[in-house]
């Protein structure tokens, strides 16, 4: 047994880093064509998934607050002290992640190019994720938030087909841009009061200075998800990134500047910015309401995907930026099962566009005479469109009842939004099992392997599982 | 694994049909029934009571339930272009059970869970890709309405339970947009009028998929909610006379289709849709809404429908109605269910509808227009020349119709005894229709292409919804993310810097005046440094 | 008295070596490239521990050491030594003679040794003008004279400004040691325009040694033109010495002019941010790019130093320190990217090395993003602390510029990144040298491990730093 519970945070954290260790070492010839690189990281996330589900039985879920704190003097002039912790809402974002990167694997596994760099690379983003979803002082914050930045840059630009190079960079200098006035406010937070995340509106400070600080955090946060003007980069970048595994982790990233915006956003928020909330609110809406057009509008699947993650991203940020702090654990359910299942999703459309191109044909009618790949779509895309399979379903009915509380008009163009972002799921799911005529003539593509198979209805069972009890891995 | 896939399909069938049957009974009050409530931890900070007590407002609606779930069963045994009866009984069952589970519902979630769970399996029910697609379509936004609504409600409720209504509707906020949105869910679940293109396109569904659809499943769902959710319609005063519109609507759309519609199952579709249309406008006129008569109403209709299925099986699973060439003339057995089908519909319609004469009146008129037309159609035909199928097998699939007729003479015996003269009179002026057949020359529209393809209300919102988002998004995407990031933000970016890497180029070409004049640079800003930091 | 004579024991090595290494020269006439090295390790090596070992012995008022001086010196010469044995590389793989590249860099390492423990304007000025003259001799090896010609004619400019400076000083102060200069210039009253004048020749002078904006052409086409070997040492080496030079220099003998001085810096170090940015992005040349960024990181040293504080001093220093480091890498992995026996300048001829190099790219890799000062590895240090002593002086303009300008040297880090990892390769490499891993092992191990609890080194560094004041 484990007598110093929260030493488990620094295990959950070191063992990614033995991950790439091992990983690195792997051999890697043209036989196994990285197979052992990718068994690798897999056993990584699921030894780390066994030690979440330990630390989920460690921790208190009705408690408030960082539990299994542990800290580390760093520096001392200025004087640094990082601190780690975990409660339910980030326990549920961190076994979401891994799940995703998991699937994310397993969509990969029949690649075989660069697959150790792919695999370092992602225990490294990995890595980095955590500590971020970890943190409990300004800094650590600050540091994991940067240092995803490289191997999701890296990432992107070897697996990510992204032909415009300088799209890239564009996409990596406005995150670097973000990262560096969070440093930048956070210095200045630091300057006047050093208090973990928690307590960050205690901090009292100058009005001016508090407006550009309060907006650098804001800004910072806000390049991460793709509200206007960032989706163009954003959704530039994502919507050539043919690798699922890279796919998902570019679409975790969204993920940090909404959980950025929570923690330093609870019910505390500073009176300062209230002017400046329903400004943000008001190009949050808009942004939801273009980008579910253009992705309902657009052939592309890849669009469709960025465009529904997109919205919901917005969702949970609204959701978050209401001045009530109850709906918190409502977003952590509710994430923890669209995080797998939209990244189930892309790696289902991952495999039928490479089986798409091996049988040189087009969308329509692929998912006709697969009986297995059709179920495991089937089964996603409804659950994504929020019927009764998920944590989604009531814990997005309790975040609508928590807009709508706020704002009918705003929650209507939100629900608008969220409608048209599924419709276009639904849409290009019905077009690969559109009953073509032509179908009967050209030969059906390969179905998912029986262990894949099966591997998707575990992670089925794992969303109706999440469904009946979100908080099953604590009971 | 030990026995033919058939045999365990018939053991599985039976088994159902047996439990089903002592749910019946125990629901009857012959046994106890397993009464029970679970607190259900789904959301956090939430408990929900998953309820099953049966009050008297759902015991009748389970029994109505199970017994049309057990016909189902029953016809999918006997189905011989059923391959996967395992699965859809199995799915019949789940669905059943969350149709009660709805019955049941005392609180918003479990409503909502209901809901949601049945149109999954109605969704898995499906065989067919389009027609799946216009489900889920429509039955996405009617759920995606529906939480909506809760959400709303229990926003300002506090709470979820379904009897707070009532006391704190008043005091809501929004209401006629909570209310309207209800109705819209309703509808689309009922498929009524404009709302009935999902159930369209399921008309190449067999038969007993296609009626546990349109009377088990999805629009009974409808009716519950707008049973369970009655008081939020008081709220609003658009809400009446919106449910009332669309249920003439309803009637007159669902008849007119079930009289001019070559194709039988969609005819079954048009009749269903005339069904629904009559349940809401008892629900809109009655002045109370009885629910063992609903029930049996909903029963009646569904073995109405069963006869086009009937007219199928006797020629061949022929599917157009102007190709049956006189098929009931050489199978009098079934004219005869079909007639005690069409007096069963009538008599539980003016058993349901008693209490308003005028509205039984015009319903009965109507459903006797419509059926005479299309008993007569399969009746009398140009061309008598084709051969049934008349066997066994069909007789077992017209025995439920005899078993509901025994069951109605029993249980409602006394009040059939009084209006006997009515009912001979009625069907004496039925078959006048039926000999007469007064609509005769809407046979002719059967060769009607433009009725019998056209999609109308698919067409309208193809054009009217769903072009001018995709062209606003396509817009969209050109003017904010092309013309104005791309073309105007990014590239006035990129000139920038261009400007600025071309001078700083030109300031460093290799010429020996330039490194003089940073040279006299640096000196400057010593000097006025100087000046600045000393003089001044 | 004697026994602090002492004190000049690792300048006397040096001398020695400089000397054995010419009579070498002269009369071993089969010497190849690791004679040279040979003599110049065996001299260095004694010259570094005997540094060590007197590090707080001096000699009368003029030659002053203390934990400052030691540190800097230690840096020089560690940086000296080990540029030396990866420069070894590039005279075997040649095959021309080192002798006048480690003689220069010995004779250099003598002058800085000199400057740094100056406490004297002569001892200087003898410093860092002989070794910037010595320079022209470095850039002409290999025949590359492109850069040579400029610094030659600017550097005799620069070193005959520096000595007029100290004249005037001289000719109207009676002196040239830096506490009396200091007492002079304390008295506000006594303050004459010549000794400002001569101060301003000085400064101007180190500024103009250091390449610091708009004083840089000659650096950018000296990095850019010369041979590896020089280049690297020219971005790597020197400024440490000029920094500590700098630093004395303005606390300990014009800290009463600091008011105009401190303006001077900072005009002189937003400039070098901007004009290293700007550089970087438009070149494709390998070291002009990382010639240039050198420019932008001196720059945020200057202004991070300036005015004077201890918290200044230790912030300039420690990113100074996480630059150079940086910088070493990243010429250390040029000398692994190598074909046909050329070495690669252009970032045309290293598309996509990092297919064949996997491991010198990954370590090109994190010494540019360290160099950007991303988490978790070194550069962080130095960005955290640039930016908490521009926040302590509320410098919050500063702050902003730097950043800004910051993300425009992204790009031509990312043009590199771009290169090396995205696009398609089109060249063989050679095999690299088993030195330049193990180097590059030590460095990457330095950035990354260093940063996981600086507190202890970052706490000496420190108490050595402020014996400065």
């Amino acid at each position: 047994m484990i007598e110093n519970a929260s030493v488990l945070l620094l295990y959950i954290m070191a063992v990614p880093f033995m991950g790439i260790i091992f990983t690195a070492l792997s051999k890697d010839s043209s036989l196994s064509r990285g197979r052992n690189a990718l068994s690798v990281g897999i056993l990584t996330v699921i030894a780390n998934l066994l030690l979440l589900w330990i630390v989920a039985h460690k921790i208190d879920h009705s408690g408030a607050g960082l539990q299994l704190v542990t800290s580390f003097e760093w520096l001392d002039t200025p004087k640094i002290e990082l601190l780690l912790g975990i409660d339910v809402f980030s326990l549920s974002l961190i076994a979401a992640i891994h799940f995703a990167i998991l699937l994310g694997f397993i969509g990969v596994r029949n690649n075989n190019y660069r697959m150790k760099t792919l695999v370092i690379l992602t225990l490294m983003f990995l890595e980095m994720v955590i500590g971020y979803l970890l943190s409990g002082d300004l800094f650590s914050f600050y540091i994991f938030f940067e240092a995803m930045l490289l191997p999701l840059f890296m990432l992107v630009g070897i697996y990510g087909d992204v032909r415009r190079q300088e799209t890239l960079s564009r996409f990596f200098m406005y995150n670097l841009l973000g990262a560096m006035l969070l440093f930048v406010a956070l210095c200045i937070l630091f300057h006047y009061q050093n208090v973990t995340i928690h307590d960050i509106s205690r901090v009292t400070i100058k009005h001016n200075i508090a407006i550009v600080v309060w907006s650098a955090i804001f800004i910072a946060f806000l390049s991460r998800i793709p509200i206007w003007p960032f989706h163009y980069w954003i959704s530039s970048v994502n919507v050539n990134i043919s690798n699922p595994l890279v796919f998902i982790i570019a679409n975790i990233i969204p993920l940090t500047g909404v959980y950025g915006l929570i923690r330093f956003f609870p019910l505390t928020a500073p009176g300062i910015l209230e002017p400046y909330l329903l400004v943000l609110k008001i190009i949050s809406i808009v942004t939801m309401i273009i980008i579910a057009l253009i992705g309902f509008g657009n052939r592309d699947i890849q669009y469709k995907i960025f465009s529904y993650m997109t919205v919901f991203y917005i969702l949970y940020l609204l959701g978050a930026l209401l001045p009530t702090d109850a709906l918190l654990s409502n977003i952590g359910f509710s994430i923890f099962s669209w995080l797998i299942i939209i990244s189930a999703i892309e790696v289902m459309v991952a495999y039928l566009e490479k089986e798409k191109q091996r049988s040189n044909r087009s969308d329509l009618g692929l998912l006709n005479n697969v009986s297995r790949s059709s179920i495991v779509m089937s089964f996603f895309v409804l659950a994504a469109v929020g019927m009764p399979l998920s944590s989604m379903f009531l814990n997005n009915m309790l975040i609508f009842s928590g807009l709508f509380s706020y704002n009918l008009k705003m929650t209507m163009f939100i629900l608008t939004a969220i409608i048209l972002s599924c419709l276009g799921l639904l849409q290009y799911m019905f077009y690969l099992r559109y009953p073509s005529e032509e179908n009967n003539k050209v030969t059906a593509i390969e179905d998912i392997s029986i262990p894949v198979f099966v591997f998707f209805v575990a992670i089925m069972l794992l969303m109706v599982t999440s469904f009946v009890n979100p908080l099953w891995y604590m009971e | 694994m030990f026995m033919p896939r058939q045999r365990l399909s018939l053991i599985w069938g039976c088994f159902i049909l047996v439990s089903g049957a002592f749910s019946v009974a125990s629901l009857a009050g012959v046994y106890p029934f397993p009464e029970f409530s679970v607190i259900w931890n789904a959301v956090p900070n939430l408990p929900v009571i998953i309820s099953f007590h049966l009050k008297n407002i759902s015991r009748f609606g389970a029994i109505g339930v199970i017994m049309l779930s057990m016909t189902v069963v029953y016809y999918t045994i006997l189905s011989s272009d059923e391959f996967t009866k395992n699965k859809l009984n199995g799915l019949i069952v789940l669905s059943s059970v969350m149709v009660i589970s709805a019955l049941c519902a005392v609180n918003y979630v479990q409503l909502l869970v209901a809901v949601g769970v049945v149109d999954v399996i109605v969704y898995s029910i499906i065989n067919l890709p389009e027609a799946k697609r216009q489900y889920i379509y429509g039955n996405f936004l009617a759920d995606f309405m529906l939480l909506c609504i809760l959400a709303l409600i229990f926003g300002q409720q506090g709470n979820i339970n379904i009897a707070g209504i009532e006391e704190q509707s008043q005091v809501w906020r929004h209401r006629d947009c909570i209310a309207i949105m209800l109705l819209a869910c309703i509808f689309i679940k009922n498929g009524t009028a404009f709302f009935h293109t999902a159930y369209q396109k399921m008309s190449e569904l067999n038969f007993a998929r296609l009626n546990f659809i349109l009377f088990a499943a999805t629009p009974l769902m409808g009716l519950i909610i707008l049973q369970l959710l009655k008081n939020i319609l008081m709220i609003s005063q658009y809400s009446y006379p919106l449910l009332k519109i669309f249920a003439v609507a309803g009637i007159v759309w669902g008849g007119l289709g079930a009289l001019v519609v070559d194709n039988l199952k969609r005819k079954s579709v048009y009749l269903s849709m005339f069904f629904w249309g009559l349940s809401l406008s008892g629900f809109a006129w009655l002045p109370s809404f009885s629910n063992r008569r609903f029930y049996l109403f909903l029963i009646a209709a569904f073995l109405f429908n069963n006869i086009l299925m009937f007219f199928s099986k006797l020629r061949n699973d022929e599917l157009k109605m102007s190709r049956l060439c006189g098929v009931l003339q050489s199978a009098k057995l079934t004219f005869g269910i079909c007639i005690i089908s069409t007096i069963l519909y009538a008599l539980a319609w003016s058993l349901f509808a008693g209490r308003n004469l005028w509205l039984t009146s015009v319903g009965l008129t109507a459903f006797s227009f419509i059926s005479a037309q299309i008993l007569s159609d399969a009746f009398f035909a140009n061309n008598a020349t084709g051969k049934n199928n008349q066997n066994i097998r069909l007789f077992m699939l017209e025995i439920p119709v005899l078993i509901a007729l025994v069951t109605l003479i029993i249980y409602n015996k006394q009040q059939l005894l009084n209006v006997w003269p009515y009912i001979a009179g009625c069907v004496m002026v039925w078959f006048a229709i039926f000999i007469s057949r007064p609509l005769q020359k809407i046979s002719g529209l059967y060769c009607s292409d433009f009725i019998q393809k056209r999609d109308v209300i698919s067409d309208i919102y193809n054009f009217c919804v769903l072009v001018p988002i995709q062209v606003l998004g396509r817009g969209l995407r050109l003017i904010v993310d092309f013309m104005f990031i791309e073309k105007t933000v990014i590239a006035s970016i990129k000139s920038a810097i261009r400007i600025m890497i071309i001078i700083f180029r030109r300031m460093h070409n290799d010429n020996a005046w330039n490194y003089v004049l940073f040279l006299l640079t640096g000196i400057i800003i010593i000097a006025a440094s100087y000046y600045n930091g000393v003089v001044k | 008295m004697l026994v602090n004579y002492i004190a000049l024991l690792p300048e006397l090595v040096l001398f020695l070596g400089l000397i054995t290494m010419g009579l070498v020269r002269i009369f071993r006439h089969t010497s190849t490239p690791k004679t040279f090295y040979i003599i110049y390790r065996l001299f260095l090596l004694i010259s570094a521990a005997s540094t060590v070992l007197f590090y707080n012995q001096n000699v009368g008022e003029y030659f002053y050491n203390n934990s400052y001086t030691t540190l800097f010196k230690f840096l020089l010469y560690s940086m000296t030594f080990i540029w030396g044995y990866l420069s070894l590389k590039y005279f075997v793989s040649k095959n021309i003679s080192s002798f006048v590249f480690y003689e220069i860099v010995l004779f250099n390492l003598l002058c800085f040794s000199i400057a740094v423990s100056a406490h004297n304007l002569l001892f200087l000025f003898i410093g860092l003008s002989f070794q910037f003259l010595a320079n022209n001799i470095l850039l002409r090896i290999d025949a590359r004279k492109a850069g040579a010609k400029v610094l030659g004619v600017f550097s005799l400019l620069v070193v005959m400004t520096f000595a007029a400076g100290i004249a005037i000083l001289y000719f109207y102060a009676k002196t040239l040691d830096y506490g009396a200069i200091e007492r002079i210039m304390g008295i506000r009253s006594q303050i004459i325009w010549q000794y400002q004048f001569s101060v301003a020749c000085i400064i101007a002078c180190l500024l103009f040694m250091m390449g610091v904006a708009p004083f840089h052409f000659w650096f950018s086409c000296v990095v850019g033109n010369s041979i590896l070997p020089v280049s690297g040492y020219l971005t790597i080496v020197p400024i440490f010495a000029y920094f500590s030079c700098l630093v004395n220099i303005c606390i300990n003998a014009f800290y009463p002019l600091m008011d105009w001085l401190n303006q001077v810096f900072i005009i002189f170090g937003v400039l070098s941010i901007f004009f290293g940015a700007i550089g970087a992005t438009s070149e494709s040349n390998l070291r002009k790019i990382f010639g240039y960024s050198s420019l932008y990181f001196i720059g945020v040293s200057i202004i991070t130093l300036f005015p004077l504080s201890d918290q200044g001093v230790v912030a300039s220093f420690t990113y100074l320190l996480v630059y150079v480091l940086a910088m070493y890498g990243i010429y250390t992995v040029f000398y692994g990217y190598r074909c046909k026996g050329e070495y690669m300048k252009e970032l045309s001829d290293i598309k996509g090395v990092a297919t064949q190099r996997p491991f010198l790219s990954a370590a090109l890799l994190i010494f540019m993003i360290s160099l950007i000062g991303t988490p978790p590895l070194l550069g962080f240090l130095g960005k955290l602390a640039v930016v908490n002593s521009l926040l302590i002086g509320q410098h919050f303009a500063l702050i902003g510029f730097e950043l800004f300008a910051m993300l425009i040297l992204v790009c031509a880090y990312l043009k590199v990144i771009t290169a090396v990892y995205f696009e398609s390769r089109n060249n063989m490499f050679d095999v690299v040298d088993r030195g330049v891993y193990i180097c590059l092992l030590i460095n990457v191990i330095l950035i990354l491990v260093v940063i996981i609890n600086p507190k202890y080194l970052m706490h000496d560094v420190e108490m050595m730093l402020v014996e400065v004041f």
